[in-house]
């Protein structure tokens, strides 16, 4: 549970060289090997994120009580939580949509292009179930960290989007680059006036 | 005389905590506080984007992440010579301070009371009642808190995005610009926590609470009436007195608080008056308060794992180098020692209560020094001075209508610090940028302070002290000693130098 557990997170490229229980990062291994089984037969379940969200704890281990069938995908975490992008119901949707993109604090739009959000990167339930039941960091403007994914933290800058000639060099999962191009060239002329005088109530 | 040696494991706290006693007869006559494992928080921002300590800090605590946050931000605003508008000062005062609220409440019922539920106080009349309050998992105390602190953290959660672990604050302010909605809904659930609070942990309304001004005030208060009699307040000082806890655990009584908040220029809230009850940055010893001087705070290794040529230095210029092997047999914790002046302080909502002159706290200090039950009880009536100034806040978000982010220039060399008061205590974040990188960054936590160990001129740390001379009855589990260690607040993620924190 948690990103240490799972990848080795914060503690991965640091003096303790920490690494997670079937994982180091994004290669399959870690502490107990690639081979480790429970004499159930079960890989190590990961529930990443730093924190995991607590109903995702709670949900997998209910799961596993009831004897409940628990689909994993990737890196071995369970669909049902890490099947959705984190950006997936993030209130600024509107303005992703329309590239109605931020390059300072405060503001209402999106922060993928300029402000190193990593919703539409990485998997996890931030927006689906939200935090304390009221809310996420990116509905109030802080940029997803990409805090389940194996390589969390990263080793280039926080708060700050890779990019060449202005388009994010991390697109969106599964997208071609000139389709998403063009896209987002259109959507941006397209956008309504509301959206770019940022006068949404969020 | 009977000798003994006994290691405790202190469980309950964040983090892997031993105490190596050795008893003479039934009182501890030597202790070593031993923070057990390294992690490296601090080598691992060197070379890193200055703002990503914003993300990287916070997670040194699962509790106290809303304080580093916090501290983190302030180096970056001196950093960066940036003064933040009054509304980020207000949106980032309230979310430290209910995370204070929530760990006041938490410590105080979840994690101290259930050693007051220990086996060998059976025999003690008020122990069945103590045991329907704070059994683990039953408690009807134990249950009501789990349920209203949960609940108070979504203030944070709307304002912040989460708790723990959100990154709202950067240098120039806040990222979030609440709509008044927004305020309304954190306005009605710190409304609601309040009114728990005053019926269930003190009894009475925080108004009357004020009023107390010494013990005799405080007896009065107690046989005022049933509600404060049997309030979670009144409960815990009529217990820890049978049980003699207002006779043990005095350190050496100097204490040292960075003070309240920042105060937003235009605010109702201030250091005096009715909105009052913070401290300012202070040192307090036999000679009385003297302001904090951020210059003659360094930190001491000659008792940890760690290497170095000199055998203290200001966090600036700070270095965690852990030793490769075995060290000489005098060093035993991943814990550095803090020193103020040379000396040890202790730290906490205790030292906040002495350094702003509560006069029930100070009355007592000076006629009989520190205690289990005096730092139990501030941290118990703390949330009642914090709870007006957080909702003068929220109300003043919405009518000051103001920015709550302010740009400006980063620099590419700058230092600076952010001291902050966190649930523990005092709390420093020290940061070095050279070529837009961090080149050095140092954290001295409250529990650093109070868990330090023993310095180079042989002194020891706070709660080192306040376990020397602890009668034990049962040398096999010193429970008292636990007591002792547990009215400081331990949280020991945060004071190794793991690897990384
Ligand atoms: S802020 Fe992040 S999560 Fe929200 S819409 Fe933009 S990219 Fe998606």
């Amino acid at each position: 549970m948690g990103t240490c557990a799972s990848f080795g997170g914060i503690g991965a490229d640091s003096d303790i060289m920490a690494s997670g229980l079937q994982f180091t990062k994004w290669e399959m291994g870690g502490l107990l090997g690639q081979d480790f089984r429970t004499p159930n037969g079960l890989p190590v379940i990961n529930l990443p994120g730093c924190p995991c969200h607590c109903e995702v704890v709670v949900g997998a281990l209910s799961a596993i009580a009831a004897d409940m069938p628990l689909d994993l995908g990737h890196y071995n975490t369970p669909v049902n939580w890490y099947g959705v992008m984190v950006h997936q119901g993030c209130t600024r949707n509107e303005y992703h949509e329309y590239r109605v993109e931020e390059k300072r604090f405060g503001e209402r739009g999106c922060l993928f292009f300029y402000m190193g959000c990593h919703g539409p990167l990485v998997t996890g339930p931030c927006n689906k179930v939200l935090w304390n039941r009221r809310s996420s960091k990116t509905r109030v403007g802080v940029p997803c960290f990409g805090c389940t994914r194996p390589d969390f933290p990263q080793q280039y800058p926080f708060f700050e989007t890779r990019n060449i000639e202005g388009i994010p060099i991390e697109l969106p999962d599964g997208v071609s680059r000139a389709h998403y191009m063009a896209y987002k060239g259109m959507a941006a002329a397209a956008a309504p006036k509301r959206l770019i005088k940022r006068e949404t109530g969020i | 005389m009977k000798k003994t040696r006994k290691v405790i494991p202190l469980n309950r706290v964040e983090g892997d905590l031993e105490l190596h006693l050795e008893m003479d007869d039934h009182v501890v006559t030597q202790v070593r506080s031993v923070g057990t494992m390294y992690r490296g928080i601090e080598n691992l921002m060197i070379g890193r984007g200055p703002m990503d300590s914003l993300v990287i800090t916070p997670r040194i605590c699962g509790i106290c992440t809303t304080a580093h946050l916090n501290a983190a931000a302030k180096a970056l605003d001196m950093a960066y010579g940036v003064d933040i508008p009054d509304n980020a000062k207000r949106l980032r005062n309230v979310t430290l301070m209910v995370e204070q609220l929530q760990n006041d409440v938490r410590h105080a019922v979840l994690l101290f009371m259930p050693d007051l539920i220990h086996t060998s106080y059976t025999h003690q009349p008020l122990f069945s009642e103590a045991f329907r309050r704070y059994a683990v998992l039953k408690g009807e105390a134990t249950l009501q808190t789990v349920q209203e602190t949960k609940r108070l953290l979504e203030i944070i959660a709307i304002l912040g995005g989460q708790w723990p672990h959100s990154s709202f604050m950067v240098p120039g302010g806040v990222v979030t610009v609440p709509a008044d909605s927004d305020i309304i809904h954190c306005r009605h659930i710190l409304l609601n926590f309040r009114k728990w609070y005053e019926d269930r942990i003190l009894g009475c309304a925080l108004e009357r609470l004020n009023g107390i001004c010494s013990w005799q005030d405080l007896d009065a208060w107690l046989d005022e009436s049933p509600d404060h009699h049997d309030s979670e307040l009144g409960f815990f000082i009529r217990y820890a007195r049978a049980l003699g806890l207002d006779r043990v655990g005095r350190a050496h009584d100097t204490f040292i608080s960075c003070g309240g908040p920042d105060l937003p220029k235009d605010t109702a809230v201030g250091r005096q008056g009715e909105l009052r009850g913070f401290a300012f940055a202070g040192f307090y010893s036999g000679q009385g308060v003297k302001p904090l001087d951020p210059h003659i705070i360094r930190e001491d290794i000659s008792s940890s794992f760690f290497k170095d040529e000199q055998p203290d230095r200001h966090p600036f210029e700070g270095r965690t180098v852990p030793l490769d092997g075995e060290g000489d047999d005098k060093k035993y914790t991943w814990a550095k020692a803090p020193r103020y002046g040379g000396q040890p302080a202790e730290t906490g909502p205790l030292a906040d209560m002495v350094i702003s002159g509560h006069p029930l706290f100070v009355e007592t200090l000076e006629a009989s020094g520190a205690s289990v039950l005096l730092r139990q009880m501030a941290r118990l009536i703390r949330p009642a001075m914090l709870l007006p100034a957080i909702d003068q806040w929220l109300s003043e978000m919405v009518s000051c209508k103001g920015p709550f982010y302010k740009d400006y220039t980063k620099k590419v060399t700058s230092q600076g610090y952010g001291f902050i008061t966190a649930p523990r205590g005092f709390l420093g974040h020290w940061l070095k940028i050279e070529n837009g990188h961090i080149v050095n960054y140092q954290v001295i936590t409250p529990t650093a302070w109070n868990a330090s160990p023993t310095d180079a001129n042989g002194v020891r740390g706070p709660w080192e002290e306040a376990i020397v001379g602890t009668s034990v009855r049962d040398t096999g589990d010193p429970i008292e000693v636990e007591h002792v260690v547990r009215s400081f607040d331990p949280c020991l993620v945060c004071t190794v130098h793991v690897i990384d924190p």
